[in-house]
């Protein structure tokens, strides 16, 4: 079991830090979410070890910690006032599309930005996507469909849909 | 833009330089390790709880003397469950519980069934608006119903009104659950009602969300909506229903979205004051009438039968006054 995690985590980390960058646009907070991700995916590794899909299993939990965190950082800083809560540091001069589209993800609502990352990024069909995120299928395809609006409204340059 | 670019740029997001990691995995395995045994102890100590309980009653079953009554603890007469009106069938948007009391500045009410589960959701305005959200559910959800928890959920007791609830929270010390606050309560049918709370900065929060919690009513109400459709197929299968009152972000005080799978397909109706966006999928076809704008989307006209413009034909609005909505949406 614990060589089996161990493997995993090794193989899959990088791939997992990047799904967690695209989904909170930061480095650091990544690397918080893999480890949030990673420590839950050992507390259920028996369950996981036996999952179909056991990246979709991780991908579903980063997910999840990704949503989570979202709240709860935000209760922190109202709760402890004058501790610990320097904003991040802006980021630098984005001089490149890329950077240009991290900027209009973090535009998006949280659930939104996610649906972007697992249809896009991690190609998951709907299906899948609705499962990762306990959702319809149908919400996911809105969702998709009002993200894409609005990287297309930030972007200033059409996309043009074709996922169903 | 294509699909194909948008995932060729979030893969050159993903490859910009990065600093090195900080994953630390035997860590992951001490903190997890920890809790799967804290989880199994529980777990273990429960099914103790259990056998022992079976093992007095099956002595109280079998032996010949009368047992003797316990001594101070008495159980109390569960109420029957109170039987809860069916749900209406000509509207896709029903109510299964309504707010009473409410913050301040948390006053507009959203209604949602499908995706997100069916819920009433009150809320605030601004960038992180104040949310609370109310759900039934025929039986007790799992302690960690969204899987966020990481394996860390307990139980607070606390009473709801007459009721015996918990708050859901993975810091025993904390019921509010660091903000991400979970109120549940049996409820007088034998379901279980939920709140939800979040970006909600309050001096008792604690005793807000008790006291939202403690008027509560419960009923199949049907939500008055601003349109009617007349004869939608039987193949037209509800997906999504919503209220939104977004202002905000939308631009238009409210927004009714009704979205329907179609034989693979989807066809999504929205319902606003002109300026409103449309939801959906594919270019929408868009009628003005009665002050109001209806729009509609169908992502695959074939294999839905009929297209947006057939959808809209069969959509009567009823303009902007909500007095004048009605709950007989369908039919």
């Amino acid at each position: 079991m614990e060589a089996g995690f161990t493997d995993y985590v090794t193989a899959r980390s990088a791939w997992l830090r990047k799904v967690a960058y695209l989904l909170c646009g930061d480095w650091h907070r990544a690397d918080d979410l893999v480890q949030t991700a990673i420590t839950r995916l050992y507390a259920n590794w028996s369950r996981a070890a036996r999952a179909d899909n056991l990246d979709g299993y991780a991908r579903r939990t980063l997910v999840n910690a990704y949503l989570a965190e979202q709240r709860t950082s935000w209760w922190r800083r109202v709760d402890l006032r004058g501790a610990d809560h320097d904003p991040p540091p802006a980021p630098g001069p984005d001089v490149d599309s890329a950077l240009d589209l991290r900027a209009a993800l973090d535009r998006l609502p949280a659930r939104q930005r996610a649906t972007v990352v697992l249809r896009y990024f991690c190609d998951q069909p709907v299906a899948d996507t609705a499962r990762a995120l306990g959702c319809s299928e149908g919400t996911v395809k809105s969702q998709t469909a009002k993200a894409v609006d609005t990287l297309r409204e930030l972007l200033r340059e059409p996309i043009w849909e074709g996922r169903g | 833009m294509t699909d194909f670019e948008l995932t060729t740029m979030l893969k050159d997001l993903a490859d910009v330089p990065a600093p090195p990691p900080s994953i630390d995995v035997d860590r992951a395995r001490r903190i997890g390790g920890r809790r799967r045994r804290v989880r199994t102890t529980a777990l273990a100590l429960g099914c103790a709880a259990v056998v022992a309980a079976g093992g007095l009653t099956a002595v109280a079953v079998f032996r010949h003397d009368p047992a003797p009554a316990p001594a101070a603890v008495q159980p109390k007469p569960k109420p029957g469950p109170v039987a809860v009106a069916p749900a209406p069938t000509d509207n896709p948007l029903v109510a299964k519980a309504d707010f009473g009391w409410l913050p301040e500045g948390v006053s507009r009410i959203e209604h949602g069934v499908g995706g997100h589960g069916d819920y009433t959701l009150a809320l605030g305005g601004g960038d992180r608006a104040p949310m609370i959200w109310l759900a039934v559910y025929d039986q007790e959800p799992a302690l960690d119903r969204k899987h966020d928890m990481g394996g860390q959920a307990v139980r607070v007791p606390v009473r709801v009104g007459d009721r015996d609830g918990y708050w859901v929270t993975t810091d025993a010390k904390d019921p509010l659950n660091h903000g991400d606050s979970y109120l549940r309560w049996p409820t007088a049918d034998g379901r279980w009602a939920e709140l939800h709370a979040y970006y909600l900065a309050l001096p008792d929060l604690q005793q807000a969300l008790l006291r939202v919690a403690g008027e509560v009513t419960f009923a199949n109400r049907p939500v008055a909506l601003p349109l009617h459709i007349l004869g939608l197929p039987d193949t037209f299968h509800l997906a999504d229903a919503n209220v939104w009152r977004r202002p905000d972000t939308d631009g238009v005080p409210w927004r009714v979205v009704l979205s329907y799978s179609v034989n693979g397909a989807l066809a999504t109706i929205t319902v606003s004051l002109p300026g409103g966006r449309a939801d959906g999928i594919g270019d929408p076809v868009c009628a003005t009438r009665n002050g109001l704008r209806a729009c509609v989307t169908v992502d695959n006209p074939a294999a839905a039968g009929l297209d947006g413009e057939r959808v809209l034909d069969r959509i009567t609005l009823l303009g902007p006054d909500e007095s004048k909505w009605t709950t007989h949406v369908v039919g």
